[in-house]
């Protein structure tokens, strides 16, 4: 028997309905560590929400800072005996936030008119490769002029990637394996991962050849929706899905392949934006997944002569349950010698775009964890996402590390 | 609230640390006992002991009612603001002070989170041996409050065999300090006094506990039994035979399912009636020889499957799922309320058995997880918080329960404190004279009532006027051969 009244199918949202209030997450939330409240601790959001629904509480100036405070990291559902979907409830939650309030005008332009446009987004990162190339970003780093005009602006430029423009891989293209192949696989090239982390992309695709896989690269794919839909913006992410599974071809690829976890775990969502994507979704795999599961170890076979850490993406970990295959991996190659950093399971506080909507507290969060990884003494700290390896960069450049933080997929290019 | 007094508080714990906001105000309105619920009228996130003194003495200035805060993971409701009033979270109390790994103590604040201490002094080969299920969350701040015991409390008491020394806010707002870091309670065992008050004599501020040397050998077995009179035959089995094991625990059926499908699932056999969960520890020779016996045991009561972890992570993840069963219950009900008493081991089998029937009379599903070896039961009363009459049938089956528990000549509560949920209850195991005694105890520590109140004693002063009294929890004895016998009717 059980005692749950009947009614007509559960919202997304209704997801609490499974909490059963006990806090088991609280201490997995990197919000709660910081801040110590219950209201921005999981339970306390589940609590809100529910709140909400039984109209206990409008949504209100306070109630919305709790709700985008939230880093949407997940680690919650890994600590939830209870299995509470945590994420899509907050994703959920948020486009109520917007259906009522609108989200503001930039989040709104850039959300529609830029990330779904491949040349767009390059455009944008070309803007910004030119404004680091031309000098601009050290006469202005010099003057400090930035700072005294506009500080928050000041604290984002400060952020912004180190990492010289790449060219990545060319969509419409199919990378062949060397003799004969394995199989094929799919390659999602990312907006991100290919403008600004285009050896990343490369790096994947030759080890995915070298694992004997011929790579195609679907053209006319677009940016997976995820920066949306963690906004609350579902239909904007809901465009992007659609668009995304109507170039990718699912029969007769073994996997798509993702080396962005945070794209990772939306692609393998877009069941919960859109209806038929499921055959897609449970294809969607993440590199270093894939090659482990490829036996790859085999393949690795140069020395790379280093104290080597991981650090796990949340959507990797939290979101995809994806855990030992990427440490599996750096343990084989050899001369590695692989150390365990304490709490790299917490988020490193980049969240997307949070570091740039919560700055303050994102930097405790990173800050926490950068003073772990100083006591692991590293010379490499390898992660599987971009907005992590920004932030984890920034980290070491912020606490003046000598420490090199790479993608793994770049990592054990080296080795092979 | 008067607006001076939160200004006033504000002056106290700083403009971020005092919040009247309704949406923030809402979340504090219970704590992992979400029966009860009422909004405090403030909450303040003092940073020092100082300013928990302040905000003390200023609600006392105003006659406000206030009360301290953990975690919230509290099942009795120790937490709730039953009157409103002031919360006193002290979650940003949460450094661990120092550590004396020669003399094995530890000095924290309150907000530390239990299994944290225990990660922090790992690596010296110390542990903090209060391990309540809750432990990845709640605070030793609140364990202190509640007196909280744990699966391991079997062989190493509960929280106040570990506490030696106490800095405390008293209720007027004075700071004192009591016990000894030698753990000597000289003079009247104040420490033993504050220890399980359930926040309505002080609140504790600093405290100094013991840290125990981590066993050279730890065994951890899972015994399958395809009835529940098996397993808790092999129970007193266990210990009549004179061992102590570190932690012995029940799971039942509904629980292994619940369990089994969450994240935490721990291999325990789902065709078992009952599954125990049995650890013991010490020098290495004597672990060998304990175990083979328990074995032995659990053999001779039919267990049809005996399962030994292999490795620590094996190991590791038996507990887990014990750990994660109370929250494991979303997965099968919306709502979950867990109960607490304590009865004599040997008398589980027919109390299970009773309990069962109450659940079928009640129509309101059961689960049982709990530490065996103590009788400590945890009965999980599951229902739907949306449905007013399922409410009012647990506040029933609960009553029910507690009587058949104390029938037997056991007690109230094993761990989690009698708070809200059990006040009334209390009128089942004391008399008026009783309770008049602890109410002048309370009344030397908490002389205006304004320290968590409406906790602990009955709604009505007298228990005549509550109901169930004393002489009707000897009329639920003998209603429990009753249900025993119509147990074994209906199988038959």
């Amino acid at each position: 028997m059980s005692p749950a009244v009947q009614e007509e199918p559960r919202t997304t949202r209704q997801g609490y309905l499974d909490c059963i209030h006990c806090g088991l997450c609280l201490s997995s939330c990197p919000t709660y560590r910081v801040l110590g409240n219950e209201m921005d601790s999981p339970r306390g959001r589940v609590h809100l929400m529910r709140a909400y629904d039984e109209g206990r509480t409008p949504i209100t100036d306070t109630f919305v800072e709790h709700m985008f405070r939230c880093l949407d990291c997940r680690a919650c559902e890994t600590a939830c005996p209870s299995g509470v979907r945590f994420g899509t409830m907050m994703e959920d939650m948020r486009g109520a936030i917007l259906d009522e309030r609108g989200a503001d005008p930039l989040t709104r332009f850039v959300m529609n008119h830029v990330f779904p446009y491949p040349w767009r987004f390059h455009l944008a990162a070309r803007l910004l490769q030119f404004y680091r190339q031309s000098g601009l970003q050290s006469l202005v780093r010099a003057t400090g002029v930035l700072a005294r005009i506009a500080p928050g602006y000041a604290a984002a430029e400060a952020m912004t990637p180190e990492a010289p423009l790449q060219t990545g891989v060319q969509t419409g293209h199919t990378y062949r394996a060397a003799g004969r192949a394995r199989g094929t696989v799919a390659l999602f090239s990312g907006c991100v991962m290919n403008s600004l982390l285009g050896d990343v992309n490369r790096a994947t695709v030759a080890l995915l050849n070298r694992a004997g896989f011929d790579v195609a690269v679907p053209d006319g794919q677009v940016c997976c929706g995820a920066l949306a839909n963690h906004a609350g913006l579902r239909d904007t992410a809901r465009g992007m899905a659609r668009k995304n599974l109507g170039r990718f071809p699912v029969e007769g690829v073994d996997a798509v392949i993702v080396n962005a976890s945070g794209c990772g775990a939306m692609l393998a969502e877009y069941p919960l934006l859109v209806e038929g994507a499921e055959a897609f979704s449970s294809k969607v795999q993440d590199v270093s997944a894939f090659l482990a599961r490829a036996s790859f170890d085999d393949a690795l076979t140069r020395p790379v002569r280093a104290r080597v850490g991981y650090d796990d993406p949340c959507h990797l970990l939290h979101a995809q349950g994806v855990s030992r295959p990427p440490r599996d991996l750096l343990r084989a190659v050899p001369g590695v010698e692989f150390v365990e950093v304490a709490g790299a399971d917490e988020c490193c506080g980049s969240a997307g775009v949070y570091n740039l909507t919560h700055r303050e507290l994102s930097m405790e969060i990173l800050d926490r964890k950068m003073e772990r990884v100083r006591a692991a003494s590293l010379d490499i700290l390898v992660t599987g996402n971009p907005g992590c390896l920004f932030q984890l960069r920034y980290g070491a450049r912020r606490h003046g590390l000598d420490l090199e933080v790479t993608h793994i997929a770049e990592f054990l290019h080296r080795a092979v | 609230m008067k607006p001076e007094v939160i200004d006033k508080l504000r002056d106290i714990v700083g403009a971020d640390g005092a919040t009247d906001d309704a949406a923030e105000l809402l979340v504090y309105e219970c704590d992992a006992l979400t029966l009860f619920k009422n909004s405090p009228d403030v909450v303040v996130f003092p940073a020092d002991t100082e300013q928990v003194a302040a905000v003390v003495r200023l609600a006392n200035e105003y006659g406000i009612p206030f009360l301290p805060r953990g975690a919230g993971t509290g099942l009795s409701g120790g937490a709730l603001a039953l009157e409103g009033g002031i919360i006193i979270e002290l979650q940003q109390l949460n450094r661990i002070l120092s550590v004396d790994a020669e003399n094995r103590t530890a000095v924290v604040q309150p907000g530390v989170v239990n299994l944290h201490l225990s990660q922090a002094v790992a690596h010296l080969g110390l542990y903090y041996a209060p391990d309540p299920s809750s432990q990845v969350a709640c605070s030793i701040g609140g364990n202190v409050a509640e007196n909280a015991g744990g699966p391991h409390c079997l062989k190493y008491g509960m929280t106040t065999n570990h506490v030696l020394e106490v800095e405390a806010v008293a209720a007027d707002g004075t700071v004192v300090r009591l016990g000894s870091k030698t753990g000597e309670r000289i003079g009247y065992d104040m420490v033993g006094a504050l220890v399980g008050s359930e926040g309505t004599f002080a609140i504790v501020t600093e405290i100094t506990v013991r840290l125990l040397k981590k066993p050279q050998s730890v065994k951890t077995l899972l015994a399958a039994f395809r009835s529940v009179e098996d397993s808790s035959r092999a129970v007193s089995d266990v210990i009549a035979a004179g061992i102590v094991p570190a932690a012995l625990e029940f799971v039942d059926r509904r629980t292994t399912e619940a369990v089994e499908a969450s994240v935490y699932a721990a291999g325990y056999p789902l065709d078992a009636a009952a599954s125990l969960l049995i650890e013991i520890d010490g020098f290495e020779v004597a672990v060998e020889d304990t175990q083979a016996s328990i074995v032995d045991v659990c053999r001779r009561n039919n267990a049809f499957e005996v399962r030994l972890a292999r490795s620590e992570a094996e190991r590791a993840r038996l507990w887990m799922g014990r750990k994660g069963a109370f929250g494991a219950m979303g997965r099968i009900s919306p709502d979950m309320i867990t109960m607490d008493a304590v009865i004599p081991r040997t008398r589980l089998p027919e109390v299970l058995t009773a309990i069962e029937r109450l659940s079928e009379q009640h129509a309101m599903p059961v689960a049982n997880v709990f530490h065996a070896g103590d009788g400590n039961l945890h009965p999980l009363i599951l229902y739907d918080g949306r449905d007013a009459d399922q409410v009012e049938r647990i506040h029933a089956l609960g009553e029910a329960i507690m009587e058949v528990c104390v029938g037997v000549g056991g007690a109230l509560s094993g761990e989690h404190g009698i708070g809200v949920e059990k006040k009334d209850f209390m009128c089942m195991i004391f008399n008026d004279d009783d309770l008049a005694a602890m109410r002048r105890a309370k009344g030397v520590f908490n002389p205006d009532g304004l320290l968590n109140p409406g906790k602990v004693f009955p709604s009505r002063p007298s228990c005549s006027e509550v109901g169930p009294g004393v002489t009707r929890t000897a009329e639920a004895a003998r209603r429990i051969d009753e249900y025993v016998r119509g147990a074994g009717e209906a199988r038959a």
